[in-house]
């Protein structure tokens, strides 16, 4: 399992990066997530709506309801422009972290 | 017998009681919950048997709350000057009201002049509020926290303009037939409060028995403005009753030319402007 503070530092780099391959809803983001990461990222789903609230109130993304053909509502999320923006930025942060610790892990171990 | 629309709304009662009492979270955790359930179900549990994990893995009613809280309460600038102004204006009209009264002088005319200038007055602010709506969409960054405060305050000034027109009309009418013999003369200021009353009654109901967007609410407000600065305003160049001001050529075309510019923006789509910044979240949060 990812350490939980690891897991809420890529919460939304995670949710952003999804969003940015289509609309989705909350249920189907969790799934998504736990099949990716082999049930190794796990969220306490709950917890999931008011980060994507968040980040609806920082402009990143958009929501509208949906009616399935059963009658159900779901909630669709959607990247907007300052979203792509955000997740490039995050995009290069995480790069960063990455790339520093591949070359630490290379020089310790080769 | 476990019945499972029964159990879901117990569940949802407890969220409210735990101080999440927003309809459109609760759907939204609501949706959720139902999906998890029928993927248990379809996994071979019976319903009975999939409720409590499916609410064990949404996490309890107290968390859910308290990450809720942290995005809450964002105020936002106009809304906060709009409804210092509307209060100002009221508490000015209750001084002047109860002064009259304690004189004596409290007389039909009178009220008529205070209850429809405060009514156009407070819908006009109310269209300003439209104003900065469109601005704010456009330019800044106007988000569903922010907007959610601003749509109960548009109603609220929407019943109080309404309100208040209505009344001044009425006082109006009976004062025409008082001393001038009929309630309605077709005298152009009659005709313009008549179309703003018409109007603002309009817009209540929209409001109140309609489920319309944001946009079109705020574009309402500002086609409002317009009913009143035509039917007040402009109607004072034409009167031949008394006219409480706002004559001024210049003054009606620039106020007339501000609010169909504003009306313009309201067409225009959110986010093509290239204009707006984006924010950085100030706060992380576990999930």
């Amino acid at each position: 399992m990812l350490a939980k503070e690891l897991v809420a530092a890529s919460t939304e780099p995670l949710i952003l990066s999804l969003l940015s391959q289509g609309e989705s809803y909350g249920y189907a983001l969790i799934q998504e997530i736990k099949r990716l990461s082999g049930d190794k990222i796990e969220w306490t789903d709950g917890m999931l709506y008011p980060v994507l609230h968040r980040m609806e109130d920082n402009g990143w993304i958009k929501s509208r309801w949906v009616e399935n053909d059963n009658g159900r509502k779901r909630k669709y999320y959607s990247i907007k422009k300052d979203g792509q923006q955000a997740l490039k930025e995050k995009l290069t942060q995480w790069g960063l972290v990455s790339s520093v610790l591949s070359r630490l892990w290379k020089q310790q171990y080769v | 017998m476990f019945e499972l629309e029964a159990r879901i709304k117990a569940w949802r009662s407890e969220l409210v009681r735990a101080g999440l009492n927003q309809p459109e979270r609760l759907n939204e955790l609501e949706s959720h919950l139902r999906e998890e359930i029928e993927t248990l179900v379809s996994s071979g549990l019976k319903e009975a048997d999939a409720f409590n994990p499916a609410v064990s893995r949404l996490g309890s009613s107290a968390q859910i709350q308290t990450e809720f809280q942290k995005i809450k309460g964002r105020s936002w600038l106009p809304l906060t000057i709009v409804l210092g102004l509307v209060v100002s204006m009221l508490s000015i009209v209750l001084f002047v009201a109860l002064r009259e009264i304690a004189a004596g002088n409290l007389s039909l005319l009178f009220a008529h002049v205070v209850s429809l200038t405060a009514g156009c007055c407070a819908g006009l602010i109310t269209g300003v509020l439209g104003i900065c709506y469109f601005c704010w969409r456009l330019f800044g960054n106007l988000t569903p926290t922010r907007l959610q405060p601003t749509r109960r305050a548009l109603l609220f000034l929407n019943y109080l303009s309404t309100g208040l027109i209505a009344t001044g009309f009425i006082l109006g009418m009976l004062w025409a037939r008082k001393n001038l013999g009929r309630f309605f003369g077709g005298d152009p200021r009659e005709i313009g409060g008549l179309c703003v009353t018409a109007w603002f009654i309009a817009t209540a109901i929209v409001q109140q028995f309609f489920r319309i967007s944001d946009r079109k609410a705020m574009l309402m407000c500002i086609s409002g403005n317009i009913v009143i600065i035509l039917g007040w305003f402009g109607a004072n160049m034409f009167t031949a009753l008394q006219s409480y001001g706002f004559g001024t050529q210049w003054l009606f075309e620039l106020l007339l030319g501000v609010h169909l510019i504003a009306l313009l923006l309201g067409f225009i789509p959110a986010d093509s402007l290239p204009l707006r910044t984006p924010r950085t979240p100030k706060t992380e949060s576990y999930v």
